[in-house]
This record gives C-alpha cells, structure tokens and sequence, in this order.
C-alpha cells in the first residue's frame, strides 16, 4: 500500500472509530504496523476494496465479521488501528473508564442494540460483497 | 536460588545461560503512574503495544497474552532453540535473562504438608527452605483465613499492599459470607507475592503506579535476574551467557557439558566437578534425554490445567479510572471441599486495568466501535479470575524427544497432554462452585476462556522423585540416578503438581539441592 492509500485508510477508521481525525503520529505509528507481510485472501481484498468505496460500510462490515470471519485482515486492521488510538495521549479520554450516571446504562443498551442490527447487516452485505 | 546457596557456602560456581537480555535501544519508561503516562507520555505506545503494533496479538487466545512489548525478550529465540510438537501442548518456555520470572505473576504459596509429601518433597526442610527464599527475595503477606493455604508456616514477611477497590469489595463480601462459604470449602485470603512493600536493600518498596506488566524500575517486584546480577558481583560467581546447554557426559573426575553457542551455532564444551541442572521441567528432560535417553524414551508431564473467567462486579461499572490499582493478584480463593489442606483447587482475582482496553474488546463479538463503548464502561468493574487445578501422572500425559535436521539442537520436544473423563468432571464442577461462590461475592462470570494445555505455565515432574535407583529418576536430594554428580534443582522432580503456583516451592527445592550438593561434597 502506498503512503496516501494507508494515510486514508487510517484516517477512515479513527473516524469510525472515535468520530475525530487521526493524528500525524497516529498515521505514521498505523503505516508501520501496517506495512508487513501478511497475505490477504480474496475475500478481504474485495472487503477492503468496498469499505474504501463506501466508506458508510465500514461499520456494517465490521458487525458481522465476527461472526462470519473473526480473523478477518479488515478487522485486524481495525484492530490494530483501535491500539494505536489508546497508546496515545491525544485520545486518552476516548479509553480510560469515567464516572457515569445510572442513565448512561440507557447509552449502553441502545449501543447494544445498535450493535445487533449493525451485525445482521453485515451478515448480509459480507455475503453479498465476497460472493 | 540454588545459585546463591552455592556461592554462599563458598562454592565456586558458574551459571551457563542463554540469557537474552532486553533491546537496548528499548525506551525508558519513566517513573510515573498508569493514568499519567496515558495522559501526557507521546512515546507511551513504544512501551503499551510496541514498536510497530508488535506487542497487539490477533488471532485465538494463547498463553502469554499478558506479556507485554517491555518483556518480549521472555519468547526470544525460543521456537529456534526450544522446538515443540504438539497439537495437544502449547509450553511457554524462555531463554531470557532472568528466565520466564521476567514475567512471573509473583505468587508465593507455601504448599501444605500434605501437597509437599504428594510432591515427594521433604515438608520439615521445605518449610524452613521457604523461610530462606522469603527472606532473600522479599514476600508480602497478611495473616488471614487462608493461611493454612498461603503463607503456613511462614514468620518473616512484610504486609501486604493495599488492596484497590474491587478486591476490597469482594474480600468484605466473603468476610460476610465467611461462615456458609467455609462450609463449602471456599477459603479466600491475599496473595503472598513477592513484592515488598518496605525498601530492602537497593529495591524500593512498591509503588502503586500500576505498571506492574511493563516496569521493573523500583525492583519491588523481585526477578531472578535481580539475584543473578546481585552474584555476579561476587568473586566465586561467573555468569556465562549466549550458550545453551545441550546435554553431559559424565567421566570419571568431572562432567562435560556439551553447548551450544547461539552466536555462531558453533558447539563449545565446558567441565566442571559438579553438575546442577535448573533449565526447567521441560528444559532439564530434554537435556537428560539427550545425555542418557535412547531415541523413543517418554517422560512423565505435569501441568496445572488452567481457565480464566472474566467477571463483573456491577457496583463498579461506569467508575472512573482508579489511580491505585494493582495489576497483581491480590486475592486467593481456595477451594477445598474434603476440608483436607491437599488437592484443593485456587482462584487468583485480578483487576483490570494497565492491560489496556483493545485487549478486551478483541474477545467481545460486536464492533470495535460498540464494543469500546461497552468495554470502557464495564472495565472498572472486570475481575479476572484465573483458577488452576491440581494435576497428577497419567499415562496419558508425557513427552519425549524425537529426531530433527530442521532444528540447531537437531531434535524437537514432542508433547502429549490429555485429561481423562474423571479429571474433566472435577475440573467441571470445581469452575462451577468457583462461579456460584464468586456471586455470592457479587461478581458474575461473563463467560469461561480456556487458553488450552500448557498455558497455566506451571511444568513438573518430568523426572520424578524415587527412593528406587531407576532411570530418568532423582534421588530424594535431586541427584539424577546414573550420575554421581548430576543434580536437578527444578521443578522435574515433583510428582505431583498442587493447583498454587509452583516457583516459590521450586526455589525452596533449589536451595535444598544446592544444600546438598555441598553436604554430599568430597
């Protein structure tokens, strides 16, 4: 991958992931670990190819990689990325656990929900896009 | 320790070791807490995950998840040197600086009477050798219920640290429970560790910064490589590292010991009068096997089966950050339903914290961007508790040495690990009664993780103890039978391995041996 190509790959997942850019240190600390050899089967090629052209996928995909593809090269990216973002001192307050009210459990179920939906979802479109 | 007993009965003594030592051009971690460094260190992910993410494992769960890039160093050169086939046994083994106590979890229960007699260990000697090793390494403790099944007979040791939040709770739940729990064999008491709470010598006391998997700084948690480099300063002491021992022959007036040079692969051979044997239970069968085995000759294995279960302590959930935390266990919940002192199986609780979220979140079955909103709120209030059971010789459990022109040493280690049906019933319903008494502490299993044979990192018996002369067999002073002058001063010789963790009972054994290589001297 070039340079610019990991730059929006990065960029893309701190956006889904935290809803914020990446830093330049983050995008530099993502080339490297990015930048070794592992072989990626067709199935995740054409993934990355579709999340890259439709980047509102990424979430859905996501979703319903564990269930279809748990070692999947588009989550152990993801993966990798989400490390990166929590070794560093400008995300931080994105990790470490904080003191909430009794309401925010409401937050919770509706990410729980959000999350099941998203993976039925994603059932559906990795069967689609990796056919 | 056999080491130091030896150069302090005067022995000249000289350590052959691999002995990997860190890189160094690994970063410095400063001198700051946990929450700190998170907050203000821009080098954090040199030390948090590694150079390059090489310290952010993928794929299934296996042994050594908690050893963090700091610490690496532990698994160096081991698949080259140390080569195992096994689709039943994943060992974790290390040729590092200081061995796998680079990265040991400090606990340091005495065995009991009746689980040092199992082990074929002599209980008189090794309740004042664990008195010994206490006092050269420094032990923490407390005397509580479950003394009996820690500290025993120990009588010098410093307090305990404080335990942080979550242990708390959980300890002030059994005190309620005390009376019903006791009645069903549960006894919980804190750890003994070997962390000193008080400055001893140059090592200061511990902390709470809540690095205790990336940082050795203080040394209040004691390593072996702490002891190696304090007797290298002595005259009677050389440390000769880059070589692994392959295996001995033994003449009449002396030993050689035939090595292997890990520089150039090139095959060096030392002498001395007296041979001690310390590579660990896997690494010392290898060794006799290669110096007297015949090709086909099986070896005896024991193994602690090891699960963890990850737990939630609701009353602690959306809590913020706690800046005391301790990444050691803290508590030991011991279960015992024959109320017999012997075969009981332990719970260690772990809180969570300085592991990092991303460690969690990969075991979750959402996405990544659900799962950190789910993990970051339940992490305050995770316990981990890791529970190992006690393991006995079966002939279903062994290993043995096999031919290889792929490998340097020109052989690999061939495992066979099984339980039968009797033993996974017991370990069945003891996890059971762990997570029914773990809710009556208010905390509640999320789910069973089994990291698979050879994971609990606890090895022994390989040459067991015999009062009979026979092969691949040591004499109750550790003296290997055939030899006259080769000893094992590890785990080998247990013949039976107790659920508590093993390396303090393998350093009080050591001492013992080395003892007796000096009183069998001449």
């Amino acid at each position: 991958m070039t340079k610019n190509s990991t730059d929006q790959q990065a960029q893309a997942f701190t956006h889904y992931l935290l809803k914020r850019p990446a830093t330049t240190q983050a995008l530099g600390l993502y080339e490297q670990a990015i930048n070794n050899k592992v072989s990626i089967d067709k199935a995740d090629h054409k993934l990355l190819a579709y999340i890259e052209k439709h980047p509102w996928s990424l979430g859905v995909i996501d979703a319903g990689l564990p269930y279809l593809k748990p070692y999947s090269e588009v989550r152990r990216r993801l993966y990798i990325m989400l490390a990166i973002l929590e070794a560093s001192p400008d995300y931080f307050d994105a990790f470490l656990p904080q003191k909430r009210s009794p309401l925010y459990l409401i937050y919770i179920a509706y990410s729980g929900l959000r999350a099941i939906a998203k993976a039925v979802l994603g059932l559906v479109l990795i069967k689609v896009v990796t056919r | 320790m056999a080491a130091q007993t030896l150069v302090e009965q005067t022995a000249q003594v000289t350590m052959l070791d691999v002995g990997i030592e860190k890189d160094a051009s690994a970063v410095a971690i400063p001198d700051k807490d946990f929450l700190a460094l998170r907050k203000n260190d821009p080098n954090q992910h040199r030390y948090f995950i590694g150079d390059g993410a090489s310290g952010v494992s993928w794929g299934k769960v296996g042994k050594g998840e908690q050893i963090t890039p700091p610490r690496k160093h532990i698994l160096d050169l081991v698949e080259k040197y140390l080569p195992v086939d096994s689709s039943s046994f994943s060992p974790l083994e290390s040729l590092g600086y200081g061995g796998l106590g680079i990265g040991w979890g400090l606990q340091c229960w005495e065995y009991s009477k009746p689980d040092l007699t199992a082990s074929g260990l002599d209980s008189t000697r090794m309740l004042s050798a664990y008195q010994t090793v206490s006092d050269r390494i420094g032990i923490s403790a407390t005397k509580d219920d479950a003394n009996s099944y820690t500290i025993g007979s120990l009588k010098d040791y410093q307090q305990s640290p404080t335990m942080d939040r979550n242990d708390q709770h959980i300890y002030q739940r059994y005190l309620a429970k005390k009376t019903q729990l006791n009645s069903q064999g549960f006894y919980m008491g804190r750890t003994p560790l070997g962390l000193i709470t008080e400055d001893k010598g140059a090592r200061k006391k511990y902390a709470y910064r809540d690095m205790d998997f990336y940082s050795d700084n203080d040394q209040s948690a004691w390593r072996p490589w702490i002891t190696v480099n304090d007797l290298k300063k002595k005259a009677n002491f050389t440390y000769i590292n880059g070589y692994l021992v392959l295996r001995f022959v033994e003449k009449k007036e002396y030993t050689e010991i035939y090595c292997l040079k890990t520089s150039d692969g090139k095959q060096v051979v030392f002498r001395c009068r007296k041979l001690i044997l310390a590579a660990g239970a896997l690494g010392s069968a290898r060794i006799v096997l290669r110096s007297l085995g015949n090709e086909g000759d099986r070896l005896p294995l024991l193994c602690n089966p090891y699960s963890y279960m990850p737990c939630i302590q609701p009353r602690f959930v959306g809590q913020e950050a706690e800046q005391k935390k301790l990444g050691f266990t803290q508590l030991s919940l011991f279960l015992d339903a024959d109320h017999t002192n012997s075969g009981a199986s332990v719970a260690s609780l772990y809180s969570y914290q300085s592991l990092m979220l991303f460690r969690l979140i990969r075991h979750v079955p959402l996405d990544f961007k659900d799962a950190r909103i789910l993990m970051r709120y339940l992490m305050s209030g995770l316990v981990i508790m890791g529970v190992h059971h006690p393991d006995k010789p079966t002939s279903e459990k062994y290993l043995q040495l096999t031919p290889s022109k792929k490998t340097p040493t020109g052989d690999l280690l061939r495992i066979s690990y099984s339980l039968n049906e009797n033993e996974n019933t017991l370990i069945k319903s003891r996890e059971k009664a762990f997570t029914k008494a773990m809710r009556k502490m208010g905390a509640y299993t999320l789910k069973r993780v089994d990291p698979g044979f050879g994971s609990s990192i606890h090895y022994a018996g390989t040459l067991p103890f015999s009062s009979a002369d026979k092969p691949f067999r040591l004499h109750p002073s550790g003296r290997l039978y055939g030899t006259r002058r080769v000893y094992v001063a590890d785990s080998s010789g247990f013949n039976y391995l107790p659920a508590p963790g093993l390396a303090f009972s393998l350093m009080a054994n050591a001492h013992l041996v080395a003892q007796n290589v000096v009183q069998n001297d001449g």
